[in-house]
Order: C-alpha cells, then structure tokens, then sequence
C-alpha cells in the first residue's frame, strides 16, 4: 500500500474493502446461485430416465451418494476466497486501529446519556455540536453515562460503543465540509428515546476552524454594582487561574475594562477557573472570589458588593451563583 | 392415570404424554406465537412507513414491539417448532416408541406454553420488556427503566424466559438421553438420518448454550426483584452481560439454525432421489460447528473496548466456523446432479431456503471482516443478513411442515395452494429483507431514519405484509387440507429413506407393531414374541417385552407443575416494589451506602395480590410434584438397542450426569461472573463480605460430611437395610438443615449491620452466588425429604436402590460447588 494508506480516512479504507467484497460476494452469488438453479432444472424429473439407477430405497441404512471428490474442490476454493478476503483486510484493520500516523488536531471525549452526546474537547471546550476541521485527524474517548450506546457517524464510517466504565477509543477525519444534521446517530437501544437520539456535526476547513476555537474562547465580563450600575471605576485587578492546569492564569488591570466590561479573547484552555476580582484599596467594593465554568463562549456579569449593602456577608455573585460557597476550598486543593 | 382420551377429547391433549402428541401442541403452540411475533412486526414495519414513524406507536412502544418480536420469533417460535417436528420425528427415526422421560417431555411443553403465557401477560403488566431481545446491561435494570412503575411487565418477561429455559433443558436431557439410548438395533450413530443428527447436534448445544443463559437470566431477574447490582454498575456490568448473553447468543444462532439445515438434508434427499453427498463430511462439518460456536461470541462485540488480540483470535475462529458451512451448502448442491429433482412444495421450499442461505451466508462474510463490521454493526446491514440467515431456516421449517403434514395428519394437502404460498413467500422475504441491504445505514431499532432510506423502508413494509399473506395461504392450506384433503398413504413420496414412511399416516400411538430393527442393514419389523414361540430369544427379552406392552401415556402432572411454576413466577414478577420499600426504609433509617442503588424514580404501589400468587403458585407447585412423585408411571426401557457411547449406564443416570453438566455451566457463569467482576475492579481492591472464615469453613466440613452419609445411604440401600437408609438418609437432611443454620446466621449477623444484598457489588456477587447454592441444598433437601417419606410409606429403594444414587451424585455435585465458593468468597 505504501504511502497510499497513510492519510487515508476512515470512509476510504471502509470504501475500498466494501467496494471489494460487494463485487465479489456479488460475483460469487450470481455464480453459485445460477450453478444452484440450472442444476435443479437440468436434474428435474422426466418420466424418460432409465430405472437403472441406484435410487434410495426406504428403510436402507444411509451412504454417501457420489464421491466427495468435487465438493472438496468447491470447498476448498471457497475456503481461500475467504480466507484471502479476511486477510487481506488484516492490514486495513491494524490501520484503523492505529490510525494515520499524525497529530490529532482535537482530542474529544464523548459521552452519552439518555438521550444526547455531549463532547468535551481537550482544551476544554464543551460545544453543544460536535465541530471538527475538515482533513484532520480527531481523536475520541466514547463513553456513557448510564445505558450502554453506540456513537456512530455513518458518513465518517466511524463507531464505537458507549459503555458506562469503559472508553471506547478512536478516530476519523472528516472530509465535507458544512453542517450535517442528525449526522451523530446512536446504535444500540437505550430506552424510548433512542430513535430521536441524533446530534449534528460540523465540519470546518482548517482555518474557520481555528477561527471556531478562538470564537469559543471569547469571554466577555461586565462589572456591576448593587445597583446594577456598570462600575467604570475603583477596580484594581481581575485574575483568573486555571483550577487544573498550570500556565492558565491570566490578570488584567482595571484600566483594561471599558465602561465596566472586558473582553478576552486570549485564553486557550477551558474548563473551571477561580476567578478573583480585587478592588482598589480605597474603594468602596468588597473583593470577589468565585469559580467560573469557561467550556463556551461566555458573557458573565459580577455585582460587586458595597459593604453597607444588606448581603454584606456575601462575596458578591455573579451570573451563575449556588458554587460561591465551594470555591474557597477548591482554590485550597489547587 | 394409563388410559388416554380420544384425540378429540380436551382432556387428552392436557394429559398426554406421547411424544407424537407432544410434537404437534408443539408445533400448534409456536405457529401461534409465530403469528403473534409477526402481528408485532407489521405493527412496527406499519409505524416504519415514513422516516420518523407514523404515529402508530410511541418511542416505549416501538421498543417494546421490536423487542417482543425478537424474543417471541427466536425463543417462542423458531426453536419450538423445531422442538414440535423432532418431538415427533426423532423417535420415529431412531425406531424408538416414545421419548425416554415421556413425563417430562410434557413438562417441558407445559413450560414452555405457560412461559408463552407469562410474556404474554406481560404486555398488560405496564409494557413488556423493551430493552432489545438482546438486554443489553444497564439497561435491563430497573433503576433504567424509563419508568420504574413498569418493572413488574419487564421482569414478567425475564421470569417468562427463565420458565422457557427450564422448559429447554428438560427438554435437552430428554432429547440426548434417547438419541443415545434408544436407537433401534443396528442403527449406529453414523447411521441416524440427518435431521436426527441435526437435532442431536441442537440439543448439545443447546445444553450448554441455554445453562448459560438461564445463569444470566437469574442473575438479571435477581437485579430486577431484589435490586442486587449485577447489571447495574459502570463497574463491568455491560460487558459482563455481553459475555454472558452472547457466550449463549452465538450457539442459539445454530441452535435455531441446524434443525432447519436437517430438514434441507432431509428434503434433498427424497426430492432429487439422491443420497447426499459427502453424508460423514458433513456430518463431521455439523459436529465442527456445534463446537466451535462457543468459541466465536465475541465477535459480536468487536467495536466493545476488547483489545486487539482478542479480536483477531475470534475473527480467525469466525471465518473457521463459515467454512463447513460452504461444505454443507456444496453438498446440498452436488446433491441434485444426476437426480430426479421434483418441484413439490416442500422442495420449493427448502431449495428456496438454500438460495436465501447462500445470500445470508455471503453477506455474512462482510461482517467477519472486522473494518466492515465495525460500519455496519448495529445497523441494517446486521438486521438484513440475520433475518437472511434465521428466516431462510423458517423456510426450511415450513418445508418441514409441508414434508410431514401427510406423516402426521394422515392428509394430502394440494400441490398448487402449497407453491402458491411458496411463490408468495419467496417474493415477500426477499422484498422485505433484500432493500435492508440497500437501506443498511439506517440504525437498529430507529424509526428516525434518514429521509433517502425512505422508499426501501416501504418496500420491505410492503414485502412485510406479502410475507405475511404467505404465512396466511400456508394456514389456509393446512386447513383444505385437513378439511377436504385425500387420505395420505404411508409414504407418499417416492424415494424416502427414513423410517417414518414406513408406518401408517398418521402412525399408531405405539409407533411399530413389531420391533423395529437394522441388524441386516435394512429396515426390519422383528416380531419378538413370534421369536419366543421359536424359542429364540430369552426370557428377559420377553419380560421387557411384556412390560413395553403396559406403558402409560397419560399424566397430568406436568400440566399441574407448569401451572404452579407459571402461577409462582408471575407472583414474583410483581415483588420489585416491597424490595424497593424496604430499601427506602433503610435509607431513611440512616444506612445512606445504599441509596445510590435506589432507582430515581417513585416506586410503583406494592400489590398484596403479587406475594398471594407467589403463596398459591409455590402451593400447586409442592402438592404437584408430590403428586408427579408417587404417581406409577412406566416408561419401559428398550430392551434391544443402539446405545453407544452411553451403553453403560441406565436412562436415569445418563439424565442425571447430562442435567449435571448443564448445572455446571450455570455455576460455570455465576462464578465467572465473580471473577470477571472482580477482575474488572482490580482483584486485590475486593472486600471479603462475610463477617469471619469460620461459618464457611464449618459449613465445608458439614457438607463433607453429608456427602459421606449419602454414600452410606447407598450401601444402606444396596444391603435392604430399611432402618439404616432411613438413619443416613436422616443424617443428610439433617446435616443440609445444620449447613442451612450457619448460612441463616452469617446472613442475619450481616443484616444486623445494615448489609444488604443491594449494599454494593461485592455483596450482591457474595449474597447471590452463596444463595444460589443454598437453593441447591434446599432442593436436595425437598428430594431427601420426598425420599424418606417413601421409604417410610412404601418400602421404596430397597428393591431398586439406583434413586438413592442419584440423589447422592446430585448431592455430591452441590458439595463439590462449595468446595470452590468456599475458598472464593471466605479467603482469597
């Protein structure tokens, strides 16, 4: 195969070996079929055959009839059309389960529920469509979380089982580009929702692709007060530090926001950050301390909190509040 | 209870036990469910129509439709009907007058019609089970049922499997015990014709294919009612079943698919006027199949995270086992040539099933490959060359029915309403099934398919519902027949070898007015008792042939234990909902380890009337059995007959080693399913349950014992000595009560610290597997128990003392088990 194999996606290897066993099993069927009913024809009862013949009687004791010499011959021949066949696809096999010998340009866990995929990229994203750059290898890491499913894209030619406790690993490279709805399909029963349990993939050229990931990676943060007045002024400094990874953290000052808001555009790596907003010593706000899930594109705003205000007790809170209390100790593990 | 009613009596068909009797309620009872299956199919193939469904059932009712026709065609349908022509054809072909346990023949009818039953009901149980005819695990928990108050319909469905297992392994030991032993003189096992042998192959495999399933099934009926977590963790519960289902899963396909192949061989033979070709190669080719297909379940799993190596072993031993197949299916071909090959119906439709074969088998050879399986696994392409394969077997089971319906209703049927059905038959299977190829990218069990797949999706709608107007002009058929049909002769095909064409149509309840015999290699009515007036033949032979003149065929205590068996399951599919209370009970009590067993949903409202059936059902039960045990029952042994290679010992104990082997394989899956599971957590990670070693070691000691006073039961016995069999007899029970004590009271000191069979894998693995144990003791006990009541009543083993002995290698057999869960559960 040579060079040839090494880029091949999925569909072509899958292509070629259906391509192959249809002609022939095509092939083969006619042939064996037609040989079956000419026989039965040809052989058919006429009155006009001689009685010489050595028919079965009832009640004898069973032989064989004729010499196994042909059936061998046949057998045999079918026995290396098979054989040849399983062992040629030997080689594709270890291909696809090796895969094409190059970086993956994204690493997906896959997880299945009853009765959706969710896909956690391996910079942490966490879109709600499956969006891959067309030409690349993609990795993923299928499992469920509950019932025992199977994520398939037919057109991709890739599938694998989604079992609680298990990772199903694997590839693929897509190659259309656009959006191909209801592309994902589950392949094993798991309740009443099986039938509608589709998802959509989205297929990139390389670099809308990355223009995608930057896109993901868009936070934008607005600073309020109790009021929900924008706060232009008395902010010293937002941080946000990764919870997981080292070399996620990020700072900005308080002349980097613009009428209390900021946008940024340069973090690469989602997940949970501890995002901290410290006031200026003469300000009248109380220091923020929150945690802050960054899987998508994110537009979160912050009330700082006066200490004359009744929730004096209260860090401040943002969009997403019901975390404020655990953040505290998560930043203590990190 | 020897006399049997007239055939148009009601009464004779609860009572019989003649095997001819039995092959027909067979037969009758799966066509029904053959309708019943293929209702469901139209149901979903209607709903199928247009992409997305039409209305006609819901997402739950879909499912549950395609689920009940997999279970109903593959358990209910395809292997009892099988079952019904082997009931009444084996033994005819073997020169055999009945079955060797003709009693238990009719129980496993009655098993099997009552289990026919149960899944029926459950239907109105809140939905039957709707989680695939596979079950894939988690899924078949209760804590995944979309609604937990529709349990009670689910585990109805698991208990209807459960009771149509049993139903098989009776039936299996039956089958084997009289294939090996009652073969008229002369016919050696090479000679036996081929849907015999096909047959024969079936039940072997069946004895073990089926013991694994039902350990599966008891194990997940136990998830079910007592919320233990076999099938319930992340933990190696789906690959667990996987295992468990498919090591059975694969066997069933040539379990459904063999007796259908013997048929074909069958068919052939007297069709073409030929002898088949290459008879002993393809026989060896049948016994290499029946072997190696519990070596090949995991290729249907490959796209599972079983690794590389696995793979390809089990897809070098897949494309092994395609092979003899090419063989048989050559042999069928080369059949024909120089024949005299005549069209009937029953030719049509077995040359029509090959010609199907011969496309499952191609598109079969697609999935070895394990890249394209890979594709097309859990797809249409699976469904098409399934339904391929299995229902080109249906098309030799019917020209089976065409075959035989002279033999056994005494009738011509007419030639031209029968290829009609063939014609309408062969064009609404292949409309059906063949755009499944076309529409192969379509998902398993999805009504949502792809806008594109929609016309081959109506095709095979429409091929759906000519396929069932064929099975329609085959009932029709059948009953011109029966109404207005000429009389059949004895043979009324030319060419016909095997003995059933030898006797009238239908055949006399005792099959043969003389014995039948191969001795001169050719088929012989010997008249024995003409022989003893010349003197030649001794008097044994005479005597046995005195006692065959006075066997019974009519009992109807099978019918009773069915009913009780059926009564009793269907209590206990509706005791979920008192297990679930009592776990809230706990958790609410403070024992907050368990709750994350407790399904999310609410409970459904527990039944007083499910513990009621239970009661009354396990009260038939007991009075039943008593009643089939003292019942006098003569089924005669044959005097002359081909035995090997089991010549050396008598039909009851070759019963008793083959029911034992299967009971190994049970064992063999409970306790591979300890060691999977407890491989899977990593096997040092595993926490010892009991609470110290001693009970178990106590326990060892006490069964040893026991398995030493059994032996000297049998000495007892064998010296008539009353009181010392009744003394050893006593000693057992009262050891099995002792074992029984210390197992109560090591489960009662884990109860007291709130450590319960749902506490957690290890316990649900510990409880079950010593439990299933125990309900071997238990029934060893009731056996025991049985026993000295006879010997106190009627002097019983004294004379013949062979019972005890079969007692003692059942209670062996229950001590050798705990000598290997002792060490398992107690101290590695």
């Amino acid at each position: 195969m040579g060079t040839g194999v090494e880029d091949m996606t999925r569909s072509n290897v899958f292509g070629d070996i259906f391509l192959v066993f249809l002609a022939l099993g095509t092939l083969v069927g006619i042939l064996v079929i037609s040989y079956t009913l000419y026989n039965a024809y040809k052989y058919r009862d006429t009155e006009d055959r001689s009685d010489d013949e050595d028919l079965p009687t009832l009640g004898e004791l069973p032989t064989g009839g004729g010499s196994g010499k042909k059936l061998f011959v046949s057998f045999i021949l079918s026995a290396i059309v098979v054989i040849a066949l399983i062992v040629w696809t030997y080689g594709m096999l270890l291909y696809v389960e090796d895969g094409p010998d190059q970086e993956p340009a994204a690493e997906i866990d896959v997880t299945g529920q009853t009765f959706s995929w969710s896909y956690t990229y391996d910079n942490g994203l966490e879109p709600s469509e499956l969006v891959v750059p067309a030409g690349e290898r993609v990795n993923i890491d299928v499992t469920s979380r509950d019932v025992w499913h199977t994520f398939g894209i037919s057109q991709e030619r890739v599938k694998a089982d989604a079992i609680p406790g298990e990772h199903d690993e694997t590839w693929f490279i897509a190659d259309e580009t656009g959006t191909h709805e209801g592309a994902i399909e589950c392949y094993e029963l798991c309740g009443p929702g099986h039938s509608q349990m589709t998802g959509d993939l989205v297929v990139y050229e390389q670099d809308r692709y990355e223009e995608w990931v930057d896109e993901q990676f868009t936070l934008n943060i607005t600073l309020q007060d109790g009021n929900e007045e924008r706060v232009t002024d008395g902010v010293d400094e937002l941080t946000l530090e990764h919870t997981e990874e080292d070399g996620h953290d990020y700072s900005y000052d308080g002349s980097e926001f613009e009428n209390g808001s900021i946008t940024i555009n340069e973090i690469d790596q989602g997940g949970t950050y501890n995002l901290e907003i410290v006031p200026e010593d003469d300000s009248q706000f109380e220091p923020v301390e929150e945690e802050l899930d960054f899987t998508g594109p994110a537009e979160e705003t912050y009330t700082l909190e006066s200490p004359g205000n009744e929730s004096s007790g209260d860090n401040g809170s943002g969009d997403d509040t019901g975390d404020n209390n655990s953040s505290g100790e998560q930043g203590g593990e990190n | 209870m020897s006399d049997l009613p007239p055939k148009t009596s009601i009464k004779r068909w609860l009572v019989t036990t003649n095997h001819k009797d039995v092959g027909v309620l067979y037969i009758v009872t799966a066509l029904f469910f053959l309708v019943l299956g293929g209702l469901l199919a139209l149901l979903f193939r209607a709903h199928l129509w247009q992409s997305g469904g039409t209305g006609i059932l819901s997402g739950g009712g879909y499912n549950q439709a395609v689920t009940a026709h997999g279970l109903l065609m593959v358990f209910w349908f395809l292997s009892p009907i099988a079952s019904g022509i082997a009931n009444y054809f084996v033994p005819l072909q073997i020169g055999a007058k009945d079955l060797a346990f003709p009693r238990l023949n009719a129980l496993s009818y009655w098993f099997y019609l009552f289990s026919g039953l149960l899944i029926a009901l459950s239907f109105f149980q809140g939905g039957t089970f709707a989680g695939g005819w596979t079950m894939y695990a988690p899924l078949n928990v209760p804590t995944y049922t979309p609604a937990v108050q529709a349990t009670t319909g689910g585990t109805a469905t698991i208990f209807a499997l459960i009771l149509f297992v049993l139903s098989i392994t009776i039936g299996t030991v039956n089958f084997l015990v009289t294939i090996h032993r009652s073969r008229a003189e002369g016919l050696g096992l090479w000679n036996i014709p081929l849907f015999t042998w096909s047959w024969l192959l079936t039940v072997w495999m069946m004895l073990f294919a089926f013991a694994a399933l039902l350990a599966a099934l008891l194990l997940l009926g136990i998830d079910r009612v007592m919320m233990t977590q076999y099938f319930a963790t992340d933990q190696g519960s789906s690959l667990l079943w996987g295992h468990l289902f498919w090591f059975f899963g694969h066997p069933e396909v040539y379990i459904v698919f063999f007796p259908a192949l013997g048929i074909m061989f069958e068919t052939f033979q007297t069709f073409c006027g030929r002898r088949l070709v290459g008879r002993k190669w393809v026989i060896i080719a049948m016994v290499l199949v029946a072997v190696q297909s519990f070596l090949v379940w995991m290729h249907h799993m490959f796209l599972t995270t079983i690794n590389l190596e696995i793979k390809t072993l089990i897809m070098a031993t897949t494309i092994g086992i395609s092979l003899p197949f090419d063989l048989m299916v050559f042999s069928l071909i080369y059949t024909m040539v120089k024949g005299r090959v005549r069209f009937t119906t029953p030719f049509l439709f077995s040359l029509g099933a090959l010609v199907l074969f011969i496309l499952g088998g191609i598109t079969g050879v697609f999935l070895g490959a394990v890249v394209l399986d890979y594709e097309f696994r859990g797809t249409y392409w699976v469904v098409a060359h399934f339904h391929y394969v299995m229902v080109s077997g249906v098309t030799a089971l019917i020209a089976g029915l065409y075959y035989w319906w002279p033999k056994i209703t005494g009738k011509m049927y007419s030639e031209r309403l029968g290829k009609l059905n063939f014609a309408v038959y062969f064009f609404g299977f292949n409309l059906l099934y063949f755009p499944m190829f076309l529409a192969w990218e379509t998902p398993r069990r999805v009504f949502n398919y792809g806008e594109g797949m929609q016309i081959y999706h109506q095709m095979a709608t429409v091929g759906a519902f000519i396929l069932a107007s064929s099975i329609a002009i085959m009932f029709l058929t059948f009953a011109h027949s029966f109404l207005f049909g000429p009389k059949a002769p004895d043979n009324p095909w030319k060419y016909s070898r095997t003995a059933e064409w030898a006797i009238p149509s239908p055949p006399p309840l005792d099959n043969w007015s003389g014995r039948p015999s191969y001795a001169s290699g050719q088929l012989e009515f010997v008249d024995d008792s003409a022989k003893a007036t010349d003197g030649g033949v001794t008097a044994e032979t005479a005597v046995a042939q005195q006692e065959e003149e006075h066997a019974d065929h009519a009992s109807i205590w099978p019918f009773g234990i069915g009913l009780g068996t059926f009564v009793t399951f269907l209590g206990i599919s509706g005791l979920t909902p008192f297990v679930f209370r009592f776990m809230e009970s706990e958790v609410n009590a403070g024992n907050a380890e368990i709750a994350g067993g407790l399904p999310s949903g609410p409970a459904a409202e527990p039944n007083i009337m499910f513990p009621a059936l239970t009661v009354v059902g396990l009260a038939i039960l007991a009075i039943t059995l008593f009643k089939f045990g003292v019942e006098e029952f003569n089924a005669p042994e044959m005097a002359i007959a081909e035995r090997w290679p089991f010549g050396g010992v008598d039909n009851a104990k070759m019963g008793v080693w083959v029911f034992l082997a299967s009971d190994v394989v049970v064992f063999g899956a409970a306790i591979g399913a300890y060691v999977f599971m407890r491989i899977h957590m990593g096997w040092t990670n595993w926490e010892t349950v009991p609470f110290a070693t001693w009970p178990g070691l106590l326990n060892t000691y006490v069964l040893l014992t026991s398995s030493f006073t059994v032996i000297l039961a049998l000495v007892m016995a064998e010296r008539q000595n009353k009181k010392g069999l009744l003394a050893t007899l006593g000693a057992t029970i009262l050891l099995g009560f002792v074992f029984m004590g210390v197992k109560a009271y090591e489960y009662t000191e884990k109860f007291s610290h709130g450590e319960y069979w749902f506490s957690g894998l290890e316990y649900s693995l510990y409880y079950v597997t010593t439990s299933l144990h125990a309900l071997h003791v238990i029934l060893g006990l009731l056996v025991a128990g049985f026993m000295i009541y006879r010997i106190l009543s009627v002097d019983a083993y004294l004379e013949d003392h062979r019972p005890v002995e079969y007692f003692g290698l059942y209670w062996h057999f229950v001590d050798i088990v705990w000598i290997l869960l002792f060490p398992l559960f107690y101290l590695l």
